[in-house]
């Protein structure tokens, strides 16, 4: 288990098996293939890939069995780092799962020659701007209410109206 | 040369580009060549010496400002300012945001002089020296500018290389451009175009920055305020020479099909760690030295890429592809006979460039110091502002969905490889160079293997010998054992021509 436990050892076992995955998938595609020639064939490059990789492997896999003799693992455990970054994901998809999925009516205002139109990304990212600065610790209603506000107005200002940038 | 086509409309374009160019380079996610591909929609009906002044606005600016975001929050503008962020950002995180800007206002200044000055000087020359170069040139000069990136960017070489061989591999997946089949796509059809370098750059620089934020919790703290330094001029042009020799590879490098700035940056950054031995701060901690480097070559490949595009009618990088449109949309034609039958237009591209970089100076140093006031933003209202942008950045790519997720893989992907020390950078470069590598060495194969002796043609030439050498050198000198076994041998030479 402290083998397992070593990053070097962990990354080794990585590159191995993406290094065996590729070559694997590259053998087999070379052996299905029409033109048997190595010079065309697009499993090539990939085989000198994995053969980088193979190496590569190997090397941490000495590094890795070194440093286990040598000394325990030094990297801090950050729990609560974890649960944050989790969390921050699981608010990402949830505001990409909006988007691609609900399609709300546009309704749009006329600003002199400038038509603001409004749909699905400004209710989404207002909630998600909203909800993350709240779950990252903003506590002031003042700027849970403004910086989500004028953040998504100046997008949809700038990349839909001014540079006619599609927004999902 | 006549210069009867500079008008106030004229200069005004140039101005206008340029504020375009600082506001596209300064957004993560909106890149030069969008902006660029933007406006040749707006400019179909224009004078062709209107377009070309707007388009040399966004592009001189628009890679300069590609520093500025890289500097103040770690996020490159464009692929070429990556080099950037590894002193910008250590510089703008101690409160020297201000300085950094000035150093990268003022010797993006002096590589797009130097780039458009040999555009001028050496247009055909330097095409002819390119035209030159095999497809095992191309190869090798990739590969070149992939281990020395490996080797730049980690302290253990073992991590630089597997990242730029992931990024390769990466750059891979697609259908393959020789035979139309699909390559590592696993049955997605999205993947068939491959990876856009957008939501990859974005996810790696962008959202990976992020959630390292997140994670170490310091989300509610701000980054220490600007100091507005005033750094006298003779300090500052001190390092002249080094921004004149980064900007001549910046060219070179330019004017080669395909490298494009981030070769360019990456290489002279190396440069300037071998020749700077002292530098005030160590390099990758926020070293002056860096961001002149990377800020005056990158700015240089400006030139150096129009000179193919505009002698031999083959683009530099993505932008010059772009440009190369508007030409043909205006009835020019860019080729061998170009310079000869368009002189005016060669001119307006020349003083549109030049007058571009008198807006670098004044948009670098009045507005762009402005911008640095995005670094005291406590982070947990900046990190939710960056997320969208980021989200924004991958989908205007393509407009696609699929970008996003590809985005949100990709700053996971950057998260955990910065917390195991693998760099990003070379990941990128791997991604932008994989395909081309992969074209140009099938291509040399085939050519090789046609003649009697397939490793003599091969190596035949001088160009690819050195090549080859190089890469191997860079190799070599970054495995430790033989690093000190040169250590010492060096120090054994030094101490006996002490004692001689």
């Amino acid at each position: 288990m402290k083998t397992l436990r070593n990053h070097a050892f962990q990354e080794a076992l990585i590159l191995l098996a993406l290094c065996a995955l590729l070559l694997w998938y590259s053998l087999d595609g070379y052996a299905n293939a029409f033109n048997k020639s190595w010079g065309q064939s697009p499993y090539l490059f990939p085989i000198i890939i994995a053969g980088v990789l193979g190496v590569l492997g190997l090397m941490q896999l000495v590094a890795g069995l070194v440093k286990t003799q040598q000394a325990k693992e030094t990297a801090a455990k950050n729990k609560g780092g974890a649960v944050r970054v989790l969390v921050l994901l699981g608010m990402s998809l949830l505001y990409y799962a909006v988007l691609a999925l609900i399609r709300l009516p546009y309704w749009a205002v006329m600003v002199g020659d400038i038509s603001l139109r409004f749909s699905t990304f400004e209710g989404a990212t207002l909630l998600f701007l909203a909800g993350l600065m709240a779950y990252l610790g903003v506590r002031k209603p003042i700027l849970l209410m403004l910086v989500p506000l004028g953040s998504t107005f100046f997008l949809s200002l700038i990349f839909r109206s001014l540079l006619h940038v599609i927004l999902p | 040369m006549n210069l009867s086509f500079i008008t106030p409309q004229f200069v005004l374009m140039v101005f206008l580009g340029s504020v375009a160019g600082l506001f596209v380079g300064s957004i993560p996610g909106l890149s030069v060549s969008m902006a660029t591909a933007l406006l040749v929609s707006i400019t179909y009906t224009w004078q062709p010496n209107d377009a070309l002044a707007l388009i040399m606005g966004v592009y001189v600016v628009g890679v300069f400002s590609g520093a500025v975001s890289a500097i103040l929050i770690n996020i490159p503008g464009a692929p070429s300012s990556v080099v950037t962020t590894l002193d910008g950002y250590p510089m703008a995180k101690k409160g020297e945001a201000y300085k950094a800007l000035f150093y990268a206002t003022l010797y993006s200044f002096v590589g797009s002089v130097v780039g458009l000055v040999a555009l001028w000087l050496l247009a055909k020359p330097v095409s002819e020296f390119a035209l030159n170069f095999r497809a095992q040139d191309y190869f090798f000069l990739s590969l070149f500018g992939l281990v020395t990136v490996s080797s730049v960017t980690s302290k253990n070489y073992v991590k630089g290389i597997a990242a730029a061989a992931l990024g390769v591999l990466l750059s891979l997946i697609g259908l393959d451009s020789g035979t139309g089949m699909p390559r590592l796509t696993m049955g997605l059809q999205e993947l068939n175009n491959g990876i856009a370098i957008v939501p990859a750059l974005v996810g790696l620089f962008g959202f990976a920055e992020v959630l390292s934020v997140v994670f170490a919790g310091s989300s509610g703290q701000t980054v220490q305020t600007m100091k507005h330094q005033k750094i006298p001029l003779g300090k500052a042009l001190k390092h002249l020479p080094l921004s004149l020799y980064t900007s001549t590879i910046g060219t070179l490098v330019g004017a080669l099909p395909g490298a494009g700035g981030p070769v360019a940056a990456f290489l002279a950054y190396n440069e300037a760690r071998r020749l700077v031995k002292k530098p005030e701060t160590p390099f990758g901690e926020g070293a002056v030295e860096g961001i002149v480097a990377s800020e005056s070559s990158n700015n240089a490949c400006i030139g150096g890429a129009l000179i193919p595009m505009l002698t031999l009618g083959v683009p530099g990088d993505a932008v010059t592809a772009i440009i190369m449109s508007v030409f043909v949309i205006h009835g020019l034609q860019p080729g061998p006979t170009f310079l000869n039958k368009n002189a005016d237009s060669f001119a307006a591209i020349l003083v549109g460039g030049m007058i571009a970089c008198v807006a670098v100076l004044l948009l670098g140093l009045l507005v762009a110091p402005r911008l640095s006031k995005v670094i005291s933003i406590p982070k947990n209202i900046l990190l939710p502002v960056v997320t969208v942008l980021c989200v924004v950045g991958a989908f205007a790519c393509n407009n696609r969905l699929f970008d996003v997720v590809l985005m949100f893989i990709f700053g996971l992907l950057g998260f955990v490889m910065r917390r195991r020390g693998y760099p990003a950078a070379p990941m990128v470069l791997g991604l932008v160079l994989g395909s081309g590598m992969d074209s140009k060495l099938r291509k040399a194969i085939q050519l090789a293997a046609a003649k009697k002796a397939p490793l003599q043609y091969f190596f035949s030439r001088p160009i690819t010998i050195v090549l080859a050498t190089l890469t191997l050198l860079v190799v070599l000198g970054s495995i430790p054992a033989v690093k000190q076994l040169t250590g010492k041998a060096k120090a054994a030479v030094l101490g006996k021509l002490k004692r001689a």
